[in-house]
């Protein structure tokens, strides 16, 4: 789908790898930021991961934060959504997240994302 | 100093690469005894996915690559920034081989060097890949560093030919201080 056909973009599944950005999904920034009309410029982007550990993927947000910056995307600050000890928060089978302060860490975050978008728009 | 054999590891897959050229230009100026060779070729591997790794293993090529690391002295990168990040390709590659038992940066010394034709040389770069090489327990040299800013005025397009006294001086320091480091390291192991 182009990026440009969206209001918004949420970056989410990124496990980090070796503290950073998985490679696979580098490469796809590194695709399409080449393109004339770069897709994510000016475009609201907001983060979300997920690990197995205790810092959640927070170092790998960082460094995503970074990445984007240099494609000029307009980044949503707070809150962030970093889940921690992710393998025992979603049920294994049906995938479905059970843990209820990460549910309202995400719907807080996207809740915020609106406001951010619809003022980040206003300002064009 | 006993032999050293350091492969280098180039993060661009661009023919006429830069950071290709600084690769083909380090065996002239190793210091005695320091051997440098370009490691096997990350640019088939696919895109890391454990259910890969989980079904068929890990792909030929990615135990290639980790095995000349795992036998070599020390590694060198040469890498452009992309997105003033690691270029996808090469974290692509990192994360493969940072997935196999025996984990082969663990312990390693590693060495980084970026050209890129801004004026910056690709220090954001560098400090990704720092990080990440930190994660895997590398041994990452601190100084000299090698930021080839403006690369394109330093190089001969057609030759490969470095044209800049100073970048080739810095190079000389940075891999004579990179084996004085292996056998620091080597020698606390």
């Amino acid at each position: 789908m182009a990026n440009q056909q969206l209001d918004v973009l949420v970056i989410c599944g990124s496990l980090r790898k070796g503290s950073s950005i998985p490679g696979g999904l580098k490469n796809a920034i590194d695709w399409v930021s080449r393109r004339k009309d770069q897709p994510f410029k000016d475009k609201p982007v907001a983060l979300q991961s997920a690990a197995g550990g205790i810092l959640g993927g927070s170092r790998m947000q960082y460094h995503l934060r970074q990445s984007l910056t240099s494609i000029d995307a307009l980044l949503f600050g707070r809150p962030e959504v970093i889940v921690t000890f992710a393998a025992q928060k979603f049920d294994e089978k049906t995938l479905a997240l059970k843990d209820q302060t990460a549910i309202d860490m995400i719907k807080l975050q996207l809740a915020g994302f609106e406001k951010f978008i619809r003022r980040v728009n206003a300002k064009e | 100093m006993a032999n050293l054999n350091i492969v280098s590891i180039c993060g661009s897959l661009r023919k006429g690469s830069y950071n290709a050229m600084v690769q083909r230009l380090l065996p002239s100026l190793a210091p005695e005894g320091m051997t440098i060779k370009p490691a096997p070729s990350f640019a088939e591997f696919p895109l890391y996915n454990a259910d890969i790794q989980n079904s068929t293993g890990f792909p030929a090529a990615v135990n290639t690559l980790a095995d000349a690391i795992r036998a070599a002295d020390g590694v060198i990168f040469c890498t452009p920034e992309y997105n003033f990040g690691i270029p996808g390709g090469l974290k692509n590659a990192i994360d493969w081989v940072s997935r196999l038992q025996n984990q082969p940066f663990a312990g390693k010394p590693v060495a980084l060097q970026s050209a890129s034709p801004g004026p910056v040389g690709g220090a954001r770069v560098q400090y990704d890949l720092r990080r990440s090489m930190m994660f895997l327990d590398a041994f990452t040299l601190n100084k000299p560093e090698i930021f080839i800013g403006s690369c394109a005025s330093k190089f001969d397009e057609k030759t490969g030919e470095l044209k800049d006294e100073t970048t080739r001086g810095l190079l000389k320091q940075q891999l004579a201080a990179f084996a004085t480091y292996i056998a620091r390291v080597e020698a606390k192991n």
